[in-house]
């Protein structure tokens, strides 16, 4: 038994954390449009995408985009939850969790909730829910590496892995994360 | 090659036994198994109706749970747990009761150490009994025993909790118990070795070499068969089973 | 089975794989009588095995192994903490085996798989090998994870991922442990002013650090590295490396470990139907050695493969 169970001791990260300065990214005058790792403003990381991921999910994709690595499952329709209510339409079932060595600092691997609602809301609207009354698609994604924009990483591959599963959906869906820089501010907001 | 036992006992001597059943009324099978300090309660509920998610339902399913002296489960709990709960699905015949759940609750009542391995072999004892008791159909009964490895290479059986400390390894082993009856074909042989020489559960923990492995299976053997007479003692109905010792 | 038995030219009226759902167990013994699998495989051999090291970059040490499609993410965070009083110069490792509900339809999200942690303790026991009170040391020497005699060492959180589980999966998710930690290397580090251990960046290297733990990154040395082999017994087949559908039609699995120097670590079987006979235990320990050898030379391989980049 290495370290009795239920006795782990504190632990904390060696590696230095943020620095309390940070240096800004862009200066005001900066006019070159370059950013640090050489891409122009309006330009993604390279993108790798691949369907057929893994073999016991009906469908599944794996994207990688620079370091986010991200793999995404797709089971069903299946039988929903007994609990359910009769739905007349199919039901859409998101989880999105990370690995407990996705992030420089070593976090609990638990579901993250707000990633779970947004990949629902982005992905609902794509979907014909009416192809599958009274069950159950159900989207599982795990983030393997989080190198930044996670999120429309999991919506992308997400759409990837539906086709994949062969569900009926209007188009697939694309994401991405914007940055807006002023002088003072940073904000993040997505657009499906 | 003789040793010496802190509590005098011989290599392949176990710790006195004891057996009672029905020893609960509100359950539908129960027994206590009694080896040394190690006592261990099982009660047994069922055939319910329906099978758990997950299960077969052409199949009769077993429900374990484990409850350990104090304290919650945790991972060495769930092990155990599904160790009894597959070695007992493989002495039960499932095909009778379709549909169904039996539950197997497991309380230890005494344990010798923190991580005593003659624990799980007592559980498996005491389950084979309670169902036994709770009259659920087997092929056949299970008796689990536990071997230990010295550093100098030699096996002694049952080991109290000091003496498992200053083991290098451990094996823990269940054989079926063999099968009387009163035609001599009765007795099943399969690839030449008899029933009852066939390993339905086996875990080690700690390295020693295949030889000393196969050696473990000897003596585990041997010391079963005494200890299926006792159980089969136990279990006749005319006994009032409780106490009886095996050497 | 509770079906009846169906008569014995129905396999060439009905659809393959028709037959292979309504009656899983025949199918399977007619392919067994030819000495041969499903997937094309003779009995007594694995799937094909790959392992990728470096798989992850946030983490100090990592690996992928596959085996046919069960697919295993191991990676491996090093923190810090203050040793015990009982050994206050050794470090410590500790291993957790997850199933996240991408690898299989049976884990959904709040209701974790009952194996998952069942392999995780497998896992840990292989792995450190510890025996109750004095440790007979596994693969890793944990004084190595010291740093301040009594005031740090190394914690090294190990998760192992399930990302696609097809059968085998204690093999797969040792494989890809082991392999991570042949891949590790441990950060050099200094104690800082506050009592600290910090990693010594790459842009301060070149000062001169008074309180350096460890100058340079460094690997750790294994011995004795553990491999596994998992089989099923049916009847007097023994399959080696079973994917998923294998071990729900034949219950009997049967995991041997065995480590470089040919110790046996492990002889697992939790029940099952068939019964293991000494016979069978030496047939399933000769393919363990054979895999052990398989897998030495794709790990050896990987590692070479990680020096050459």
């Amino acid at each position: 038994m290495a370290g009795k169970p239920g006795t782990t001791p504190t632990t904390y990260s060696p590696s230095p954390t943020t620095q309390k300065t940070r240096r800004p990214i862009f200066n005001e005058n900066d006019v070159d449009w370059v950013r640090p790792d050489g891409r122009g403003f309006h330009q993604c990381r390279p993108a790798f995408f691949r369907t057929g991921a893994v073999n016991a999910a009906s469908g599944s994709a794996y994207a990688e985009f620079g370091n986010t690595k991200v793999i995404v499952s797709v089971f069903g329709p299946r039988e929903s939850k007994k609990a359910m209510m009769y739905s007349d339409i199919g039901r859409l079932n998101c989880s999105v969790s990370h690995t407990t060595f996705a992030t420089p600092v070593r976090g609990q691997g638990s579901e993250h909730k707000d990633f779970s609602s947004m990949l629902h809301k982005s992905l609902e609207g794509a979907i014909i829910l009416e192809t599958f009354p009274k069950t159950t698609v159900d989207v599982f994604a795990l983030v393997l590496e989080s190198g930044g924009s996670d999120l429309p990483v999991v919506i992308s591959c997400a759409s990837l892995a539906l086709a994949d599963a062969g569900i009926l959906m209007h188009d697939l869906v694309a994401s991405v994360s914007l940055v807006c820089i002023s002088s003072k501010h940073f904000r993040t907001f997505f657009r499906g | 090659m003789e040793i010496d036992r802190l509590d005098g006992r011989k290599a392949n001597q176990l710790r006195p036994l004891a057996c009672s059943r029905n020893i609960l009324n509100r359950a539908h099978g129960s027994a206590s198994w009694t080896q040394g300090d190690t006592k261990v309660l099982v009660a047994v509920y069922g055939p319910k109706a329906g099978t758990k998610k997950n299960e077969n339902p052409e199949k009769a399913c077993i429900e374990v749970i484990w409850k350990p002296k104090s304290g919650q489960i945790g991972k060495l709990e769930r092990e155990y747990e599904m160790i009894v709960k597959r070695t007992l699905q493989s002495i039960c015949i499932l095909n009778i009761n379709p549909n169904t759940t039996t539950s197997v609750i497991v309380q230890v009542i005494n344990d010798d150490g923190a991580v005593s391995f003659t624990l799980l072999p007592c559980a498996i004892n005491a389950a084979c009994a309670a169902l036994v008791d709770a009259g659920i159909p087997l092929k056949h009964l299970a008796v689990a025993i536990c071997c230990c490895l010295a550093d100098s290479g030699y096996i002694i059986l049952d080991p109290t909790k000091l003496e498992e400390q200053s083991m290098k390894a451990y094996a823990y082993l269940v054989f079926p118990n063999s099968i009387l009856s009163v035609r001599p074909e009765g007795s099943l042989k399969v690839q030449g070795e008899p029933m009852e020489h066939g390993v339905i559960t086996s875990g080690t923990q700690g390295a020693m070499s295949v030889d000393d492995y196969l050696n473990c299976l000897e003596r585990g053997r041997a010391a079963t068969a005494k200890m299926s007479t006792v159980l089969r003692r136990n279990l006749q109905p005319q006994i009032a089973g409780d106490l009886s010792k095996a050497g | 089975m509770g079906l009846p038995d169906a008569p014995g030219d129905l396999s060439s009226e009905v659809d393959v794989d028709a037959f292979r759902r309504l009656f899983p167990l025949r199918f399977y013994e007619r392919h067994l009588t030819e000495s041969i699998r499903p997937d094309g495989r003779p009995l007594g051999r694995a799937r094909d095995t790959t392992i990728a090291l470096g798989a992850v970059a946030s983490a100090e040490g990592s690996a992928l192994a596959k085996i046919g499609s069960t697919t295993m993410l191991a990676a491996i965070k090093m923190e810090v903490m203050t040793p015990s009083m009982d050994s206050p110069d050794e470090g410590c490792i500790a291993i957790d085996f997850h199933m996240p509900p991408i690898c299989s339809p049976i884990v959904r999200p709040g209701r974790p798989a009952e194996i998952a942690p069942v392999v995780s303790k497998q896992l840990s026991d292989t792995i450190s090998r510890h025996v109750i009170i004095f440790s007979v040391s596994g693969m890793i020497n944990l004084k190595e994870l010291s740093l301040v005699s009594g005031k740090a060492a190394w914690m090294a959180y190990l998760d192992i991922y399930c990302l696609d589980a097809d059968g085998a999966l204690f093999d797969a998710a040792l494989l890809s442990a082991v392999a991570a930690f042949s891949h590790l290397q441990i950060p050099a580090v200094s104690l800082n002013d506050d009592g600290k251990i910090v990693v010594v960046s790459e842009e301060n290297g070149g000062k001169l650090e008074k309180d350096a733990v460890n100058k340079e990154r460094m690997k750790l040395t294994l011995k004795s590295i553990p491999f596994s082999l998992t089989c099923v017994l049916h009847k007097n087949y023994i399959l080696a490396d079973p994917t998923a559908e294998e071990e729900s039609i034949m219950e009997t699995v049967v995991t041997v470990v065995l480590d470089s120097s040919s110790q046996l670590v492990s002889l697992y079987k939790p029940g099952g139907p068939v019964l293991a006979y000494t016979s069978a235990i030496q047939d399933c320990v000769a393919l363990t050695r054979q895999r052990m050898k398989e897998l030495q030379k794709i790990l050896d391989e990987a590692n070479s493969g990680m020096e050459v980049d």
